[in-house]
């Protein structure tokens, strides 16, 4: 471990030809409650710190699905760079859309997302020519919270749903990503974090 | 886990079986007589019935219940999003899907990975070291396994006979109950002859030879 870091330039900047990058997310993507990952089993990988090869639920926790349609879900999500005085952090927002509303989803989805702190995964369109880029994760650093949540009834895009953002500041990496040793390895874990550990007489 | 909790809630009212089942009662014996069975008490007015609806429900989950816990053999369960895969395979193993075998081939190859684990046996260590040396230990999770499914199987058989005969009773008593009715009904209507009450003792000697 050095107490220097370093940050001269590693790879040359090109586009690939072979397989060109394409812009937007699929419609699924996974929330975390971030008080419920087992941080301690949390792992990334030796050689490249920005892959996260290890991520676990604590026992009976599980990870929310986020589905939100259309041709451009998750719009309004990215990272951007917030200069500071010493060092340069990212900022990261994730938008997502609830398409519904009542009593269930205000008590149970947006009055958490307006309090809690959450770990959002989704998947990159571009999963790059080995599959490391597919799953993307904000708030793993610094946790997401909520910066705007609206419910405008006469919304032609949301239909009288949710409109939430949720914010990750001072984050030091500009992109962690999810990757376990293959890309079918990485959506089982991600099942299995859908699904969650039941405990017997729980 | 639905299961376990509709069986906690059959149980929690089977003390009122004999006494009679409160309104509340009712309604959760019509619910889960339509999400246990697929079927709908449909006649409400007797109380009988909502006692057949409470018996077939109850035999219903400790059947299902027990299937669960006898199909689930695997002493170790992996947290979320923990995987196995194990060399040279093209399987993936999550949660309590991962066989005893496999996980202790794998701890062999990778003790430290026991962090991954949510749930797992005591003597892992002993298991997993015969696994590295190539013999096996007794299997003391095994044994036991064993006896626990053996006293609940009897268990449940026993409460399935104590249900099937108190709902036998039951239908007995009130048997008995109407035709005493219809007995003293009739006995009253005609005191005097004496052949008609013969004739409603001997249909009872017919129902109920033994009485």
């Amino acid at each position: 471990m050095s107490d220097l870091c370093d940050f001269r330039l590693a790879k040359d900047i090109a586009a690939s030809c072979d397989n060109p990058i394409v812009s937007g997310l699929k419609n699924t993507g996974y929330l975390f409650n971030f008080d419920d990952i087992d941080w301690d089993a949390v792992a990334k990988d030796k050689t490249n710190p920005n892959v996260v090869t290890s991520l676990l639920m604590q026992g009976g926790k599980h990870a929310y699905k986020v589905i939100v349609p259309g041709k451009t879900p998750f719009s309004g999500t990215q990272a951007a760079l917030a200069t500071g005085t010493y060092r340069n952090k990212f900022t990261k927002t994730a938008s997502i859309i609830v398409l519904d509303s009542g009593p269930d989803v205000s008590h149970d989805i947006i009055d958490k997302l307006a309090n809690g702190r959450f770990v959002f995964i989704f998947e990159n369109k571009y999963s790059g020519e080995d599959k490391r880029n597919t799953f993307e994760i904000y708030g793993l650093e610094q946790g997401l919270t909520a910066t705007e949540i609206t419910n405008e009834k006469y919304s032609e895009d949301t239909e009288g749903g949710w409109s939430v953002k949720l914010e990750e500041t001072g984050a030091p990496t500009s992109g962690l990503f999810f990757f376990k040793e293959s890309i079918i390895a990485t959506r089982a874990a991600l099942t299995s974090l859908l699904t969650g550990t039941v405990i017997d007489g729980g | 886990m639905a299961d376990n909790e509709n069986l906690r809630a059959i149980e929690e009212m089977r003390s009122r079986y004999e006494t009679g089942f409160s309104f509340s009662d009712k309604a959760v014996i019509q619910r889960l007589y339509y999400t246990v069975l697929g079927k709908r008490v449909i006649n409400t007015g007797c109380s009988d019935c909502y006692r057949d609806a409470f018996v077939e429900i109850r035999r219903e989950l400790l059947r299902t219940t027990k299937q669960k816990s006898m199909s689930n053999k695997n002493d170790y369960t992996l947290k979320a999003g923990a995987i196995i895969h194990p060399q040279g395979t093209n399987r993936f193993y999550s949660l309590n899907t991962v066989p005893n075998e496999v996980a202790e081939q794998w701890l062999a190859d990778f003790p430290n990975e026991i962090s991954n684990f949510e749930a797992f046996p005591s003597d892992w260590r002993e298991r997993v070291a015969a696994v590295r040396d190539g013999h096996a230990v007794p299997n003391k999770s095994d044994n036991l396994r064993q006896e626990v499914e053996r006293l609940t199987k009897d268990n449940t058989d026993k409460a399935e006979v104590i249900a099937s005969l108190s709902l036998e009773r039951d239908t007995l008593r009130q048997e008995i109950e109407r035709l005493t009715k219809r007995l003293e009904r009739n006995t009253k209507k005609k005191p005097t002859t004496k052949e008609p009450a013969a004739a409603e003792e001997q249909t009872i000697d017919t129902l109920h030879p033994t009485e």
